[in-house]
């Protein structure tokens, strides 16, 4: 049986790109048709010899240039460490400082992945204002952006301080806001009812690349329309929030 | 699990090891190593002008990759004199490989390299982003500021290309090199 599987979808597995249910869909056409089966390693085995053919020790090992070219190119190379350095907050010993960190405990997601946690140094802390980023359509991972956004929310209230969750959502984790396909609406409709202080925030970027793919793009009520999540994110944390990468 | 606010990326987030990886992506989609040099400067250059308001190190990565490849259009926009890139992006090919190495297996890699050489520009693009740089298909639309949807397609193009010009012709050297780069 010769499956109907796109080439696209195939080379989206080899590069896990594929949801859960469009994975099992794939897996089960491997199982059943072995062409399939030999497409998928020929793709997976293209990938392999164009990493192999670009090592990134060969860039390396190949001398830098000489005279003022070096220089310039050394020169740039610290500057630019240096402007990141500071763009990134580089500094230890403030990260250390209590004063700039919040302290919640969040129960570990599902997943098992420990979320990515950001705040800069250079800017006055909102100790207590957190802004949940999610990208991805997975199930569990938006499960546990509500799921953070409660359990802050909670510690918040029991700790008698006032805290800030705004979730940002943008490429497939514009999902979770979208009114026809959000998994978790009535959940959400629950939390905003018990915390005023929980917003959610729609990605403007990707809401009109979803357009631009011929989709109709409904939110739910409670999400405000951003320009872009970078946007949001960079003025959030300019503001002094706290960013988890859910 | 308890979660302190730190610098989760302090250790993994140099700028050094950040140049030789635009580099690299460079060689691959101009083929010239010195032109590829020059773009990598520029591009961490017009970086440093510009300021990233991005924190997150991943984001900042494609940001820089945005930046190499807007340097790199207008580096073939001045020489070549064309004005909308978008419709070569699909039919521009480069003249051959990249830069010489002594490796045993050299002759594989050079026929990879003229086969991803031999790739319209923005199938090159996409498959060196996704394959060397890891970039998911989301960050790589972002990156070249192409629909998710095209990614996908010349993706798809690329690696039929690769898979009908160096699987279908050697089967049989393809499958120890498989072993080997595992």
């Amino acid at each position: 049986m010769k499956s109907d599987l796109s080439e696209e979808m195939l080379n989206a597995f080899v590069d896990q790109e594929l949801s859960r249910p469009e994975m099992d869909e794939v897996l089960q056409a491997l199982k059943d048709d072995p062409q399939v089966a030999a497409e998928a390693c020929a793709l997976r085995h293209t990938k392999l010899l164009v990493r192999h053919a670009y090592r990134l020790d060969e860039v390396r090992a190949v001398p830098r240039p000489t005279g003022w070219r070096a220089w310039a190119g050394r020169i740039c190379a610290m500057l630019c460490f240096l402007a990141l350095g500071g763009l990134l907050g580089w500094q230890v010993e403030k990260a250390r400082a209590p004063a700039s960190s919040v302290q919640f405990t969040l129960a570990a997601p599902a997943y098992g992945a420990a979320p990515r946690v950001v705040s800069l140094t250079n800017v006055k802390p909102q100790a207590h204002d957190v802004l949940l980023h999610l990208d991805s359509d997975d199930p569990r991972k938006m499960a546990a952006a509500l799921d953070y956004a409660q359990q802050i929310l909670d510690q918040a209230r029991r700790q008698g301080v006032r805290a800030r969750i705004e979730i940002v959502a943008n490429s497939y984790g514009l999902n979770l806001l979208r009114a026809d396909k959000s998994p978790l609406i009535g959940r959400i409709d629950a939390l905003t009812r018990r915390h005023a202080n929980l917003t959610f925030v729609a990605c403007g970027q990707s809401v009109a690349r979803f357009q631009h793919e011929g989709q109709v793009v409904r939110l739910i009520p409670q999400a405000r329309l951003a320009s872009s999540a970078v946007s949001e994110i960079a003025r959030r944390l300019q503001e002094g929030w706290t960013y988890i990468q859910v | 699990m308890s979660t302190t606010m730190r610098w989760p990326w302090l250790h993994d987030h140099q700028p050094e090891t950040l140049r030789p990886r635009l580099l690299r992506l460079a060689c691959a989609w101009c083929g010239d190593r010195h032109l590829a040099e020059d773009l990598t400067q520029e591009a961490l250059a017009r970086a440093l002008r510009t300021s990233s308001t991005l924190r997150d190190p991943r984001a900042l990565e494609g940001w820089l990759m945005a930046i190499l490849n807007n340097v790199w259009r207008d580096h073939l926009r001045k020489n070549k004199g064309v004005e909308d890139i978008d419709d070569w992006a699909e039919t521009l090919v480069s003249d051959g490989p990249g830069p010489d190495a002594s490796l045993e297996d050299q002759q594989l890699v050079n026929e990879v390299r003229a086969v991803v050489a031999a790739l319209p520009l923005g199938q090159r693009q996409v498959l060196t982003l996704v394959d060397l740089e890891e970039r998911t298909y989301a960050e790589v639309a972002e990156i070249l500021a192409i629909p998710v949807g095209t990614v996908m397609s010349r993706l798809s193009r690329a690696r039929a290309a690769l898979k009908e010009k160096l699987l279908a012709r050697r089967p049989a050297a393809a499958a120890p090199a498989l072993r080997r780069v595992k």
